[in-house]
């Protein structure tokens, strides 16, 4: 057991030694790396964000497109039927079938006839 | 140069990006060790600029520019768990270029450290490093961490047994 922590702990001397070894970039180098790589992430997270805000605009602009509701084409005035604004003569008569269908009637008496009843 | 860091980042935090270089030159070699220790060496100092990247879009954030190594240390922490977790494993420095150091060389040849290191977690390995390495108190290892003392001295003992059993060698590992 005693050997085991005696091990441990020679184990961690080590460990020290072996993290604490000097870096490959030197600290001036890293610095320079550092600044240029935020440049970097600067200028891409600004093309990002337009781009985002490009494609939000684009949904929006169809979406609105889409939910504009589609003019109705205005029914166009019949002209009235000719007939219908027709005076009517004595013995006539105007019925309306329906909106559409004027019905006109002449009433006239029959003409007498010959050798009829005095 | 002469600068504190509360000062360097109150210059920072008015767009001054010289007084964030100088920061950075400052604390580069602080940070490197502890990525080291978290990431495995050829990751570390990819994920310490990554941080100090973060860190400088950041600053604006820190309300006491005295605590800024204790700042940024935790973004780098963060970083480095997220980096651990999205397979970038902890890998060992097979063919990369190493400097040599003579004096410290010899302390850390004795063991294959990092590969030790892979067994033991990412939090453990950050907690034994701000202890072993940075010989840091636990409630600012907790600060640090985002953790409490508590669970500072919880990853501590388990990382120390672990430590133990792959040392002990195989019988103690149970192979």
């Amino acid at each position: 057991m005693e050997d085991e922590r005696d091990r441990v702990s020679e184990f961690e001397r080590a460990w020290k030694a072996w993290a604490e070894r000097p870096a490959r970039r030197s600290p001036q180098d890293a610095g320079r790396r550092v600044l240029e790589a935020a440049r970097q992430r600067r200028r891409r997270t600004r093309a990002v964000r337009t781009l985002l805000a490009t494609a939000a605009l684009l949904v929006i602009a169809v979406t609105l497109g889409i939910r504009r509701p589609r003019p109705v084409p205005e029914p166009t005035p019949r002209a009235a039927p000719p007939l219908a604004s027709a005076p009517l003569g004595a013995g006539q008569a105007l019925i309306w079938l329906d909106a559409e269908t004027p019905l006109y009637m002449t009433f006239e008496a029959p003409p007498a006839a010959p050798g009829g009843r005095p | 140069m002469g600068e504190t860091d509360a000062g360097l980042v109150r210059l920072a935090q008015g767009g001054d990006s010289r007084a964030f270089s100088t920061l950075v030159e400052r604390h580069w070699s602080r940070l490197v060790p502890f990525a080291r220790s978290v990431v495995g060496d050829a990751d570390a100092e990819d994920a310490v600029q990554d941080a100090l990247v973060v860190a400088w879009s950041k600053l604006g954030g820190l309300t006491e520019p005295a605590a800024f190594r204790a700042w940024v240390l935790r973004i780098l922490g963060r970083l480095c768990f997220r980096r651990v977790r999205f397979g970038r494993r902890f890998r060992s420095l097979v063919g990369l270029p190493e400097p040599r150091d003579p004096a410290t060389e010899a302390a850390h040849e004795a063991f294959d450290v990092e590969r030790t290191l892979g067994r033991l977690a990412p939090r453990q390995r950050a907690v034994m490093h701000l202890t072993v390495v940075e010989g840091m108190s636990d409630s600012e290892i907790g600060t640090v961490m985002g953790i409490d003392a508590a669970s500072v001295r919880s990853h501590r003992r388990r990382a120390r047994e672990r430590l133990r059993q792959v040392l002990g060698g195989p019988a103690a590992e149970g192979r």
